[in-house]
């Protein structure tokens, strides 16, 4: 009995370490306490040099945070496209003159809320947080604001009540997005097709669904097409492709569109419309530009994908952060640009994905 | 002669609804039909023939149905010895980041298989070790488990979602994705599964032993029953087949998100219940699993086909699953919900 419990104990342990192992290029230890000792990591301009991009929308020529500290916090470091918010946001606060200290939270919610406040305890000169939960972010605002030190949040805003503390959101609007994806479909089929719209979302209570939902149907309320009620597939490829095959034998012959809120999900409704032979009959929309879409479009099985460009939240991120260190104040909302990928111009972006 | 073949026929329905599932099974039928006449109704003129109750759709539905089937036959076994494990959503979530990763990075579709299923067996061996030899509660236990399990998904992923290259092996890809003849591989992977489980439960010792197990631990003890080995090992062939649902899985979709989180261990109970396993154990089978599971799929793909709004869905799906539940406690307190008269 003891020799089997210790194998076990043995067997997980190794599990376990096989497992870390693959996150081991992360930028931060988690396990340290402080903002000041050695999970607290600036970053090599050769390291940053390696996820630069060419072709970011974003001038920021002028921008000077000469003898600024900026705290940088992030969800996670070793995500494709989160990561490299953060290694363009370290290389041009560099270029800029800034120094960079970063603190990655491994995916763990609570731990970006405790690193924010490391950071505002360290007394960093801004701050800037990636993927916070909107909720926990309040406390943090309040907390920056009681310190005086400026709260830029990337890409996810944080909840109402916390926005009169943040100094500004940088990134998409996603309500916008849809709503121009939707003018797209308008444009191509015409509004008065009466086309019926099939839509694949992710979680029902996340933010963001809800923006993008929200987004496509204030562009459908000026056609006469007949949007289903939309099917929420979470994370899963396979759940989106289940609800899609499920359309499809109860109304094949009647799908129009698909419009997909993630293209992760969209891709199981693709393979479904092919597997189904109705690549012909269905036109697909979707978002978020992952490689695999981006291919789709390039195939001929999507019509559109958008990406929002890391490099442009991140250069935008430095932008208004130098405003208001060296003006005192600048807007709340920076929106960055969005890469519409469709037929036209898909030769450009293929391979160019978050993942 | 007349009154020998009603009162064989009388048998024979008695037989048959002495069952597991066979009251699920009627009920399935009932709905199925329902839903074709509310499809017909709805699309009066646009179609000649059926439209819900058709070959190719309801082969489609046990396609769909074949990862939470899979895994289903490996908790019919765990619920018989009157335990449960919760941690199957996310023991499925991390097994498919491992999948994917290890294909991600080898593209060998044997070492992938190979290493899948051994994790799946080290996942099940953790639960049926903590639940039968340190004697924790089995609720308690799996619902931690998963915890583990959850993180081990955001740790081999980086949280992120993995996508397989679509031109990866293709002895992978045929793995989810191919046919026998008419036949979808992944409706072959289900029968193979139902065969040898429903096989190893009616036609072996450690089968029959899992039912008196559940029946009456203290009665199994004292007969000689090895009862902490055999509910271990019902808690590794689940981890099995959680790993086995994983690989074809990742085979079809080629893609993991770690954050699904999934909610697949409600699926799967559910399906179960409803094939008329007993929650507090000694009674059910494969058989009564595959009704629920068809049962469940049935009910889902009419639902997506009447257009119900998603929320509606999910309360009638839990009601039905509390409804399943309180018959099977009433049951089992000998609580007779009809008298004959």
């Amino acid at each position: 009995m003891k020799k089997l419990l210790a194998l076990l104990l043995a067997l997980v342990m190794v599990l376990s370490l096989a497992a870390c192992s693959g996150s081991s290029d992360t930028a931060a230890d988690t396990t340290n306490d402080t903002a000041e000792d050695a999970t607290t990591s600036e970053q090599s301009g050769a390291a940053a040099a390696e996820g630069a991009q060419d072709g970011c929308n974003i001038d920021y020529s002028d921008v000077d945070l000469s003898g600024y500290t900026i705290g940088y916090v992030t969800i996670n470091s070793s995500a494709p496209w989160g990561g490299r918010v953060g290694t363009e946001l370290a290389r041009i606060a560099e270029e800029c003159g800034a120094t960079v200290k970063s603190l990655d939270a491994q995916t763990v919610a609570d731990d970006v809320t405790n690193y924010c406040m490391q950071m505002i305890d360290a007394g960093v000169d801004a701050l800037a947080v990636f993927g916070g939960d909107p909720t926990a972010m309040v406390d943090v605002a309040i907390a920056c604001s009681e310190a005086g030190i400026p709260l830029f949040l990337c890409a996810l805003d944080v909840a109402e009540e916390g926005r009169e503390y943040a100094t500004a959101c940088i990134g998409p609007d996603q309500e916008e997005m849809c709503y121009q994806i939707g003018q797209y479909v308008i444009e191509q089929n015409g509004a008065d097709a009466g086309l019926d719209v099939v839509q694949i979302s992710g979680v029902p209570f996340l933010m963001d669904y809800q923006y993008r939902e929200a987004g496509f149907a204030r562009a459908m309320e000026e056609t006469n097409y007949n949007l289903y009620e939309a099917d929420y597939a979470y994370s899963s490829r396979t759940d989106a492709k289940t609800f899609m095959e499920q359309h499809i034998t109860a109304d094949g012959d009647e799908i129009d569109i698909v419009m997909g809120y993630d293209d992760d999900l969209t891709m199981g409704a693709v393979a479904a419309i092919q597997e189904a032979g109705l690549g012909d009959q269905i036109k697909v929309y979707s978002l978020t530009g992952q490689n695999d879409a981006i291919q789709a479009v390039a195939d001929g099985q999507m019509e559109l994908t958008v990406m929002n460009r890391a490099d442009d939240i991140a250069a935008e991120t430095c932008v208004a952060m130098a405003e208001y260190l060296n003006e005192g104040s600048t807007e709340y909302y920076h929106y960055t640009p969005l890469t519409y990928i469709t037929a036209e111009n898909v030769a450009d972006y293929i391979g160019q994905g978050e993942f | 002669m007349t009154e020998t073949i009603e009162s064989k026929s009388k048998a024979l329905v008695k037989k048959f609804f002495s069952m597991n599932g066979a009251a699920v099974f009627v009920a399935m039928i009932v709905i199925a039909v329902v839903f074709e006449i509310i499809l017909q109704i709805t699309h009066a003129g646009s179609s000649s023939g059926l439209l819900f109750i058709t070959p190719s759709n309801l082969m489609m539905i046990l396609r769909q149905q074949v990862y939470i089937g899979i895994i289903a036959f490996g908790m019919t076994l765990v619920m018989l010895t009157g335990n449960i494990d919760l941690s199957v959503g996310y023991m499925l979530t991390f097994l498919c980041s491992v999948t994917a990763k290890i294909m991600m990075s080898t593209n060998n579709t044997f070492l992938t298989v190979l290493a899948v299923l051994a994790v799946g067996l080290l996942c099940g061996l953790f639960n049926g070790v903590l639940v039968s030899y340190v004697r924790l509660n089995s609720f308690i236990t799996t619902l931690g488990a998963s915890s583990i399990y959850s993180a081990f998904a955001l740790i081999v992923s980086s949280g992120t979602v993995l996508v397989i290259d679509s031109n990866c092996a293709p002895s992978f890809r045929a793995l989810g994705t191919s046919s026998i003849g008419p036949i979808h591989i992944l409706i072959v992977w289900f029968v193979i599964v139902a065969v040898v489980l429903g096989l190893l439960l009616s036609k072996t010792v450690y089968g029959q032993q899992l039912y008196m197990i559940g029946a009456n631990p203290v009665a199994a003890r004292f007969s000689g029953i090895r009862f902490k080995r055999n509910t271990t090992i019902a808690y590794v062939i689940l981890g099995l087949c959680v790993a086995l649902a994983a690989i074809v899985m990742m085979a079809n979709s080629l893609s993991s998100n770690p954050q699904s989180a999934s909610g697949a261990e409600m699926e799967v109970i559910l399906c179960v219940v409803l094939g008329g396993c007993a929650v507090s154990g000694g009674k059910g089978s494969v058989w009564g699993t595959i009704i629920g599971v068809l049962f469940y799929g049935i009910l889902s793909a009419g639902f997506t086909s009447l257009h119900m709004s998603q929320y509606l869905q999910w309360v009638v799906m839990g009601a039905i699953m509390l409804f399943a539940l309180s018959l099977d406690v009433l049951q089992s307190k000998g609580v007779k919900l009809w008298k004959r008269k």
